[in-house]
């Protein structure tokens, strides 16, 4: 009886498990058995399998190298000042005195809610060198006008606080919410025994927060590395190939130049990379036993 | 035709080509009562849904594309070799650069409908005369930003990918492939000297304005804060209406180091049919299909792309019919002769858009190199223009092209 209950109940998982596979799994076996053909325009409809051709060819490119160092670049150098503003930005409005706090809220989200596409269109304006307000503002701080995409370093600022721009109310409503989900009693505890403002931030709201970091930590990790549009948009991946990260090479490969074979052989290697991190990460966060 | 059939189209008209399309589109229906046309419109040149669609077996029986990004298509055998189609004596009807625009190893693979490229435009208000040679556009420039306080050019070599630029690069000496198809921009100085001459009038002179891009270009030059501009006719209803008869066309000037001109591509759009493959399309389709695109690119929709959009016609016939009106000064208002006279004469000094598949390398190793160059000072000129070779020779391997 039991058995047969089991069986009825994988019968109505069935469906959401066939699109799951169709959704996740067959995108992901196609690109991987097309990183093992030469399928591209030139090999449109007869192609065939080359083995590790595709992925000997991107390592004697000399490209991945470049690559993969730009890739951390744009995910460590994001990462770091969306999550210290989104964490400083909590601890701000999780004081209890702070008068509208919900109107600030409210407002902070506007950048999240926003169509992100529309915010980097007009960030690329606010960039621009003869017209762009950030210039206009330095100016009349006395500080000379920046071609900012022109220049390897102020690209990445540019990309980097645009990416600030659209993330850190995520951050930000995340930690909020598991800030106030520590006891107040802890705070009451340490402050009658005398404990400092620092150290009662030391020993109750970092070890209380150290879920919540690592779990949005690896999250926005992953999220950043592959994150396409304010790279792609803004930049490019320029000047010349400064800000490409392997999911706007990948893109490039197989929309300007046809070549899906390479794309997706980078595609493979980005994913592998990628989950090799996120591995080592919930290892030593210890993220996974505290899931399960 | 055994009986009714129907094709399908992908439009890549703009609004104004739209209108000509439409107008010819309806006399088309009524000549061939039994061909049902069903059109896509606001459908993107070089999209990359045509190959996506083909592969599916779904693609347009019919595309209109640019005649370069049509030859890579054609080249991964996407595209019906027409050659067996289309009778000689119909091509000899066209301008022969935009009949080799659509020729592949001996192979047409689609029919013009225009011929574009693009002129120098110049605000009659600051330089009543255009120059002719670099060394005069340059001290017309210098008097421009000296007496009206405006930019002498507005051209962002930076921002672009290589499609004004491949002009200087000829004017300069240069060429972008080889005989065999090898990329060839470095094998002379040309690429560098072309480089370092708009370096120069941008950054030592200040006669160029920084930071341009096609959109800001535009405005400089319609709100006449720039003099000259090079712009294709696409954008001539812009400046029309913002300069009146202030607004003036000529040809590139000769490079004066060379004495050759600056020479634009000549390139074309067209009517390509996609092979059965792609689309699915029976025998009936394909002759449907071809006597649509001779329809398309012929004297009617020639002419109606004149009239609507002021496309310049690849027909012979209508062009000849064009060049007559103007000679006869028949355009109103009258000072857009002079304009399209200006415009028509380019096309005595242009190069051939190379349509071979490894011209899709050029464009981003272009920019990326160049760009490393004027802006970001990390590469000098020679070493921009051997980055751009090298990007083009690694892309190239990476498709498999070089063995």
């Amino acid at each position: 009886m039991v058995k047969r209950d089991t069986f009825i109940g994988f019968l109505y998982l069935l469906p959401i498990i066939a699109i799951i596979l169709f959704l996740t799994l067959y995108p992901i076996g196609y690109a991987v058995y097309i990183s093992f053909t030469n399928f591209n325009l030139y090999h449109f409809f007869r192609y065939e399998l080359v083995g590790l051709q595709n992925y000997i060819t991107i390592i004697k490119s000399g490209a991945l190298g470049s690559i993969f160092l730009q890739t951390i670049i744009w995910t460590v150098g994001s990462l770091v000042p969306m999550m210290a503003a989104g964490f400083v930005l909590a601890l701000v409005l999780n004081q209890r005195d702070l008068v509208g706090r919900t109107v600030y809220m409210t407002f902070m989200l506007f950048p999240w809610a926003f169509p992100s596409f529309i915010t980097i269109l007009v960030w690329s304006g606010m960039w621009n060198y003869e017209y762009g307000i950030v210039n206009k503002i330095m100016a009349l701080m006395g500080v000379h006008s920046i071609y900012w995409f022109n220049y390897v370093s102020t690209s990445w600022i540019a990309l980097i606080i645009t990416n600030l721009w659209l993330s850190f109310p995520y951050f930000t409503v995340v930690f909020s919410s598991a800030l106030q989900g520590i006891p107040r009693e802890l705070y009451e505890t340490a402050y009658v025994d005398g404990a400092s403002m620092f150290r009662r931030f030391t020993s109750i709201t970092l070890p209380q927060m150290k879920n919540a970091l690592s779990f949005v930590g690896i999250s926005s990790f992953i999220f950043t590395w592959n994150n396409f549009y304010p790279i792609y948009l803004l930049t490019g991946g320029g000047p010349g190939t400064a800000t490409e990260i392997f999911v706007v090479y990948a893109y490039q490969e197989a929309f300007s130049y046809s070549l899906y074979n390479i794309a997706a052989a980078y595609s493979i290697v980005d994913t592998i990379i990628l989950a090799a991190f996120a591995l080592i990460m919930l290892r030593i966060s210890g993220i996974m036993k505290v899931i399960a | 035709m055994s009986g009714p059939v129907t094709i399908t189209v992908w439009d890549t008209y703009s609004p104004s080509e739209n209108e000509a399309f439409n107008a010819s589109l309806a006399q088309f229906k009524a000549e061939y009562p039994c061909i049902n046309v069903e059109v896509t419109t606001g459908v993107q040149v070089s999209t990359g849904n045509f190959e996506a669609a083909a592969k599916a077996g779904k693609a347009p029986i019919i595309y209109r594309d640019t005649s370069n990004d049509a030859g890579a298509l054609f080249a991964g055998g996407l595209l019906l070799n027409l050659s067996k189609y289309i009778p000689a004596s119909l091509l000899a009807e066209y301008n022969p650069i935009a009949i080799r625009n659509f020729e592949l190893n001996g192979s047409l693979y689609g029919l013009p409908d225009n011929i574009n490229y693009i002129v120098m435009f110049y605000n009659k208000k600051y330089i009543p005369n255009p120059p002719n040679t670099t060394n005069q556009l340059i001290q017309m420039a210098l008097q421009v930003n000296k007496t009206y306080g405006v930019w002498g050019i507005a051209y962002g070599m930076g921002s672009e990918y290589g499609y004004r630029f491949a002009a200087w690069l000829a004017g300069f000496g240069g060429k972008i492939f080889n005989g065999a198809g090898y990329p060839a921009v470095n094998a002379t100085p040309a690429a560098a000297k072309a480089m370092e001459f708009w370096y120069n009038l941008t950054f030592d002179l200040h006669i160029n304005a920084p930071d341009m891009n096609p959109t800001l270009e535009g405005n400089l030059f319609s709100q006449g804060k720039a003099a000259i501009i090079f712009d294709g006719p696409w954008d001539l209803a812009t400046y029309v209406k913002a300069l009146g008869p202030n607004l003036g066309a000529a040809p590139l000037p000769v490079v004066s180091q060379t004495g050759l001109y600056a020479e634009p591509f000549i390139g074309s759009t067209g009517w390509v049919i996609s092979v059965p493959q792609a689309s699915g399309a029976t025998p009936d389709q394909i002759k449907a299909a071809i006597l649509f695109i001779e329809f398309m690119s012929g004297p009617v929709q020639e002419l109606n792309l004149w009239k609507y959009a002021g496309d310049i016609p690849s027909y012979l016939p209508v062009y000849n019919q064009v060049i007559a009106n103007l000679t006869a000064g028949k355009l109103q208002p009258a000072y857009m002769n002079g304009i399209m006279n200006g415009i028509l004469a380019q096309a005595q000094h242009g190069q051939v858009f190379p349509n071979i598949p490894q011209m899709n390398f050029y464009w981003n190793g272009f920019h990326q190199c160049v760009t490393l160059y004027t802006v970001n000072g990390t590469l000098t000129a020679p070493q921009a223009a051997n980055c751009w070779e090298q990007y083009m020779v690694s892309q190239m391997q990476q498709a498999g092209m070089l063995g």
